[in-house]
């Protein structure tokens, strides 16, 4: 009782002195936005039934808050509900819920700890993928930002140690998070290409990432390296005569950027190796997988409110087998199945403060990173197909 | 004629204004720095340093993105654009990382919350310098 009674006072002492000292600033900090797409494809599905007509199944909503209690300590979190056609049916989910503490290694400097669901430091764009007014274009380049695998690239349970550092007229950032990331239905239709009874019931996950880059980021070039391990456990099926084990992921991802007041151009590179030989089954014997992909693009700023995108983007899902010929006889699957190339062009207008629009065009040949969940039948996929998508977002 | 030269005379007051334009960074007088290189500069606007050598919490006050005084401070004072900064605070805002800088609407709104916030840090005109009360400028070096 005593001790309550002091705890409760101390806690008092301490808010009051906050409040005192804080004068007219508030140290929470509330936000978020709401995008809608919408998608219409002349072959196959993204997003929703986009060859059908026009999907709007393609929506990101989200609100996050911050709150700063003292100089060297935030908590901070943002629910988000994201609809994507067959892949995501938008049940909101907390994208990270952290609590982020600084130390003190000089003046200017940072360097600190987040406790908790905090984004995967992977690539220029993972963290805030899905913040339209951070990503330039409506659909990321997917050789690097595969959407039909965003589930598990997003964000882990765990900690993550990030530094900032300047060196002269450089400075360098590196992050570091080991945790769990997000285990479920994507994973399962991205690595084992389908939702069997088994699931993947357990994961574990390291991402890093160093940038190196100029004080006034002019140029950043950066280095991602990763592993990922997620325990399947078969279900009463027993689809592929699979057993239980662990699908080893390890991916490396290369990214440099380079930005004038009227140009940024930009390119990323990543190798993906998966490892499922520990299932046996079906994998027994190939089991594994090295992917490549990567893309290069430019975006044109005509004045301040509006720019033009253009990007080449490339994946192989065997870089030992770019044509997809090999798979094609082995698993009687198309070649196409096996890699996707896309060119992108792209319209931005910031309309306001609050308001911007984007319109996308891609020609997509081969059809690698479609969505398996919108694309059910086989044997209705065209090797090449078109992309038309409009975007608006309100931010508060 | 008479007309014509006053429209002159209008022409290069203007310019000579726009030229005067300067900025300067301006903070709470409880700020202990009086000087500051463009990295930290930098590094205070990108709001990636978060606290003065004295650890208290820096108060960030910024116009809004197409005020024409953002614009050249932006580009003078931090040698960035407007979209950079812009990516910065949002990457940083929506992943947890940070926290975004304050935003006010004008210039005597800028003066008056940096007069009356501790810890705070903003930028004004050089046309605004003879208002100057209650608060310190900060040398660039």
């Amino acid at each position: 009782m005593k001790y309550a009674r002091l705890l409760s006072l101390c806690c008092l002492l301490c808010f009051s002195g906050r409040l005192l000292a804080e004068d007219n600033v508030s140290e929470w900090y509330v936000g978020g936005f709401i995008t809608q797409g919408l998608v219409a494809t002349d072959n196959n599905n993204f997003a929703g039934k986009s060859s059908e007509g026009v999907s709007s199944d393609f929506r990101e909503l989200a609100v996050y808050a911050t709150w700063r209690p003292l100089s060297n300590m935030h908590f901070s979190g943002q629910i988000m509900s994201r609809p994507f056609g067959n892949v995501d049916d938008g049940t909101p989910q907390i994208d990270y819920l952290l609590a982020d503490y600084s130390f003190s290694v000089g003046s200017y400097n940072e360097f600190g700890l987040r406790v908790g669901r905090v984004k995967l430091p992977y690539g220029f764009y993972n963290e805030t993928r899905d913040v339209s007014f951070t990503r330039p274009s409506i659909v990321l380049p997917q050789s690097i930002y595969l959407d039909v695998i965003r589930e598990i690239q997003i964000s882990a349970d765990g900690v993550m140690a990030y530094g900032y550092f300047p060196i002269s007229d450089l400075r360098i950032d590196v992050d570091l998070v080991i945790g769990k990331p997000r285990e479920g239905d994507q994973a399962e239709y991205a690595y084992l290409r389908s939702n069997y009874s088994g699931s993947f019931t357990d994961s574990n996950g390291v991402m890093s990432r160093v940038t190196l880059g100029d004080d006034a980021e002019t140029w950043r070039l950066g280095i991602t390296l990763g592993r990922y391990d997620l325990r399947y456990k078969p279900g009463s099926l027993g689809e592929l005569g699979l057993s239980q084990g662990d699908v080893n992921f390890d991916v490396a991802v290369a990214s440099g950027q380079y930005n004038t007041e009227s140009w940024s151009l930009a390119a990323e590179y990543m190798l993906v190796s998966v490892d499922r030989s520990d299932l046996g089954g079906f994998f027994e014997l190939n089991g594994n997988n090295n992917s490549d992909s990567y893309y290069l693009q430019a975006i044109y700023r005509f004045n301040r409110d509006w720019d033009l995108l253009i990007r080449r983007d490339v994946f192989y899902l065997d870089k030992n087998d770019r044509s997809g010929l090999k798979a094609e006889q082995l698993t009687g699957l198309p070649a196409y199945f096996m890699w996707a190339k896309d060119y992108t062009i792209g319209l931005g207008w910031q309309a306001s403060q609050n308001i911007s629009f984007r319109a996308e065009w891609h020609y997509v040949q081969g059809t690698v990173w479609l969505p398996a969940q919108d694309n059910p039948d086989i044997g209705s996929i065209k090797k090449n197909w078109n992309m038309y998508l409009l975007q608006a977002t309100y931010r508060f | 004629m008479t007309h014509k030269r006053r429209t002159y005379l209008a022409v290069f007051l203007l310019m000579m204004s726009q030229l005067a334009g300067a900025d300067s960074v301006i903070v709470h007088p409880d700020v202990k720095v009086s000087s500051l290189s463009s990295q930290e500069l930098r590094s205070i606007f990108t709001m990636r340093s978060t606290r003065w050598p004295d650890q208290n919490a820096i108060h960030v006050f910024v116009l809004p993105d197409s005020h024409p005084l953002h614009r050249s401070f932006v580009k003078t004072q931090l040698n960035m654009f407007p979209y950079q900064l812009r990516m910065i605070w949002d990457r940083s805002v929506y992943s947890g990382a940070g926290y975004p800088p304050i935003l006010v609407p004008s210039i005597q709104e800028m003066l008056v919350r940096v007069k009356s916030t501790q810890s705070s840090i903003g930028y004004i005109d050089d046309n605004s310098l003879p208002l100057l009360k209650g608060v310190n400028i900060i040398e660039i070096r």
